[in-house]
This record gives structure tokens, C-alpha cells and sequence, in this order.
């Protein structure tokens, strides 16, 4: 919730820069260090579901399958909307095609009118949910329904010199910082540092587990699974 | 409360070299060292309290947090606390929860950024959330409000990130600032009863040094 521009002068302080142009010694270009911002913040959020999104879609009559906003990373919560009055509303369960084949062998040819119970991500094209029974227009000319969803947001990308308002909490901006600046000294060539691209990772992923601890300690994301944490990256060879 | 000049003269008193290597190109490089530190010790033992207001929106359920904020614990409406809830809960136990529109009686966490509020409130209202937060600055000269016992700890930290720069041994052999700065946080958790945050923190750091 600050601008990532206020960040780049202690990333050049760290790295023995003279200003934020980052032209000293021409080691590290604004596209490296924005390339890594970016890839760093989506995978802080991703892991800790730090920051969540709510987006309401208008579904259509017959079809099944829907696109998500570009914003939403992965669904945690989806709640079915009927444009009835009263309205009926359901927490749609979350399973997978597998589960579906199991369990509900027909699942694929269900259409009611009834309100739809299930939905998966499997097997589909990119950033899209099914839901199942796909819903049934209950009668001609009704309004459409709608998909409230709850999700883990997939942040806008930072621009140099434009848009660069980070979505993570103030107080993980550091560890961000350090994710970047382990980056920046992992790039071959003169820049690298193996030490520093290490402690810079370290510190990184010291963050993200100490972001899923306050969420686990204090119920913050009580009613869904955070993404496993422990995936080891494999430094660039010297 | 300790002054922020006072404390850079003091973390420039442990650094070698201070006029070539600090504060030379960014005057302000100590003072974003203490507060990375500041941060680091407010998340680990949530420390400071604060209580921030946000103001609601007609039909609008979830609401950006003030940024200094780490983790809400209570939402109070006027003097009265709303009651803590998770999504699933609300969805067991009122169905319709998510189409209801009315004075709000629960909160749900959303992320660590944000609030819901349950029913969606239908005018504009003053609530007040209370929970832990970054050191809070005030005052002229600028200082932060930190326990005293845990200073030396917060310097010993800025020294071990400033060190960061010199590279090689010079910095290895900040980690044991680093330590020293653990240790600090180790005592300001047993007082406060949040060791679980700091065994966490300690866990995944010795994991990192070890990758």
C-alpha cells in the first residue's frame, strides 16, 4: 500500500549505487529491478494470501464455463446469485474433475434451473471456473444471474515512471525489497554476488513465512489453504 | 519514545567509516535502516497498538485498512465490538449473508489488507478498528515509540542491514547483530505473549541461512 519509486533509493544504497537511475556502473537496468518487483510481489501474495479481491461477474443462461477478471489470482470463495426474488444464494463447493467423475458421473451434461452447487478449475483454459449445474433460465427474459467471488488478488503490474502502488502490506515492503535486490545480485555476469542473492532470498522467504504465521496465528485465512511455501529455487550458474 | 537523530548517532557510532560509506549519496539511508528495523520488530512482536478509523460506504463490504496496520483484532462500532467471523462461518450459519444489507454486527478478515463487514452497511459510518501496527513517529525532532529495553536490539539490526553493503566478511560478521536482534525480540514476546511469532520468525530465518 505504498509506491514501489519510494523503495528504489535503498535498493541503491544497498547496492553501492549512486542514485536511483541505477547508471553507476551500469550493472542492472530499471527493467531488471521492475521484472523482479513484479515477479516477487504476485508470488508474496500468491503464498500468503496477504491481499484479497471481491469481484462480481454476470453469468449467461446455458454456459458453464466462465472467464475470471485478470485480478483475481485464485478463487477462495465463489457464491452463486440468482436474479430471483427472493434471491437465492449458495457458497458453491470447490472440487475437481477427478472428485466430479467419482462422484457425480453426469456432472458434465447437468443444466437446471436450480441454483448450482459446485465448481472446479481444472482441465480449462486459462484464468476460467466451471460451475456445475450450469444454470437454466427459469423463464423467458429473466434477468441474468451473478457470481460473487472471493479471491487472492493478482496485482497490477509496477510500472517505472507510471502506476507503482504495491498491494502487500507496508510493513512486508522490506522483505519485498530484499527478494528484489537478491534478484538484482543473482543476474550473471559482474553484478553477481552469490552471498548477497542468497541472503537476499532468504530474507525474502523469511518474510512470506512469517506473513503466513500472522494469517494462521490470528485466523486470518481460516477457511481455505494457503499455497505450499517450500519450493527451492536454483540459483543462476557462476 | 527515542528521537531518531539521536538513535543515527548512535548506529553510526558502530559503523566503520561512517562519512564514506553511510549517509554520503541518501541522507536519509540510517533513518530507512531503523525503520526497516522498526518494522521488523513491530511484525514479530506486534508490539504497538494503534486504532485507526474507517469510514464505510453504502453497500460496500470490505474496506482497506489504515497502512500502518498489521493485523486487526477488534472492530468496535462506536464503543461496541462487532463480532469476529469467518466467511465459511457466515455462509453456514446465514446463507444470504452476502445479499444483506443492514448496520454491521460481524467483521471477517480479508487478507491482511483489508475488512469485511457483515451485514453490508447502508449508510456512511465512523468505525473504529484496534489492532497491531508499525511503531508509531511523532513529535518534533521526529521520534518512535519502541520499549526501551529493546533499542539496543532495533540498532543492532539497522547495523547488521547497513553492513550489507560492505559485502564480504564485514557483513557475515554482522550476523551477529542480527542475533542480538533476535534475542531483543525473544524478551519483548515473552512480555507480551506473542512467542509464536517470534519462533516462527527464528525457524524460518535459521532455514534460510542454512539454503
Amino acid at each position: 500500500m505504498s509506491n514501489f519509486s519510494s523503495e528504489l533509493q535503498k535498493i541503491a544504497n544497498h547496492l553501492l549505487e549512486l542514485n536511483v537511475s541505477f547508471n553507476t556502473f551500469g550493472l542492472w537496468t530499471k527493467t531488471d529491478i521492475f521484472d523482479a518487483v513484479n515477479l516477487l510481489q504476485s508470488r508474496m501474495i500468491e503464498r500468503t494470501a496477504a491481499v484479497m479481491v471481491e469481484q462480481e461477474l454476470t453469468l449467461a443462461y446455458g454456459t458453464s464455463v466462465f472467464t475470471l477478471p485478470t485480478n483475481v489470482l485464485r478463487v477462495t470463495h465463489a457464491f452463486f446469485k440468482s436474479a430471483r426474488t427472493p434471491v437465492d444464494i449458495k457458497l458453491l463447493s470447490v472440487s475437481s474433475v477427478r472428485e466430479l467423475d467419482s462422484l457425480r458421473p453426469k456432472w458434465r451434461d447437468e443444466v437446471d434451473v436450480l441454483v448450482p452447487d459446485t465448481m472446479h478449475m481444472d482441465n480449462l483454459g486459462f484464468n476460467q471456473i466451471e460451475i456445475i449445474p450450469a444454470p437454466l433460465e427459469p423463464w423467458m427474459g429473466a434477468p441474468a444471474p451473478k457470481i460473487v467471488i472471493f479471491g487472492v488478488s493478482q496485482p497490477a503490474t509496477l510500472i517505472d515512471g507510471g502506476a507503482d502502488a504495491m498491494e502487500i502490506p507496508k510493513f512486508a515492503n522490506h522483505w519485498l525489497v530484499w527478494g528484489v535486490i537478491g534478484r538484482l545480485l543473482d543476474k550473471p555476469g559482474n553484478a553477481r554476488s552469490e552471498f548477497g542473492a542468497q541472503y537476499g532470498n532468504s530474507r525474502f522467504l523469511t518474510g512470506i513465512t512469517l506473513l503466513r504465521r500472522i494469517s494462521e496465528y490470528y485466523n486470518i485465512a481460516k477457511d481455505f489453504e494457503l499455497l505450499d511455501l517450500d519450493v527451492k529455487e536454483a540459483s543462476a550458474p557462476t | 519514545m527515542a528521537e531518531f537523530a539521536a538513535t543515527e548517532t548512535q548506529l553510526l557510532t558502530h559503523l566503520d567509516d561512517a562519512t564514506i560509506f553511510w549517509n554520503l549519496h541518501d541522507s536519509g539511508e540510517l533513518r530507512t535502516n531503523l525503520r526497516e528495523a522498526l518494522a521488523e520488530i513491530a511484525a514479530m512482536t506486534m508490539f504497538q497498538t494503534i486504532s485507526k478509523t474507517v469510514n464505510t460506504v453504502a453497500t460496500t463490504r470490505t474496506y482497506l485498512l489504515d497502512a500502518g496496520m498489521i493485523v486487526v483484532l477488534e472492530v468496535l462500532r462506536g464503543t461496541k465490538p462487532l463480532e469476529k467471523v469467518s466467511i465459511r462461518e457466515l455462509s453456514a450459519l446465514k446463507p444470504t449473508w452476502i445479499a444483506e444489507d443492514k448496520a454491521p454486527t460481524h467483521w471477517f478478515p480479508f487478507g491482511l489488507t483489508k475488512i469485511g463487514l457483515y451485514p453490508r452497511p447502508v449508510g456512511v459510518e465512523a468505525l473504529t478498528t484496534v489492532g497491531a501496527g508499525l511503531s508509531v513517529e511523532s513529535g518534533t525532532p521526529l521520534a518512535f515509540n519502541l520499549p526501551e529495553e529493546s533499542l539496543l536490539g532495533v540498532i543492532a539490526y539497522a547495523e547488521h542491514v547497513s553492513r550489507f553493503k560492505e559485502g564480504g566478511l564485514e557483513f557475515r560478521a554482522s550476523f551477529r547483530q542480527l542475533q542480538d536482534f533476535v534475542d531483543a525480540a525473544r524478551v519483548l514476546t515473552i512480555k507480551l505473549g506473542t512467542q509464536q511469532m517470534h519462533d516462527s520468525y527464528s525457524e524460518a530465518l535459521k532455514l534460510a541461512e542454512s539454503r
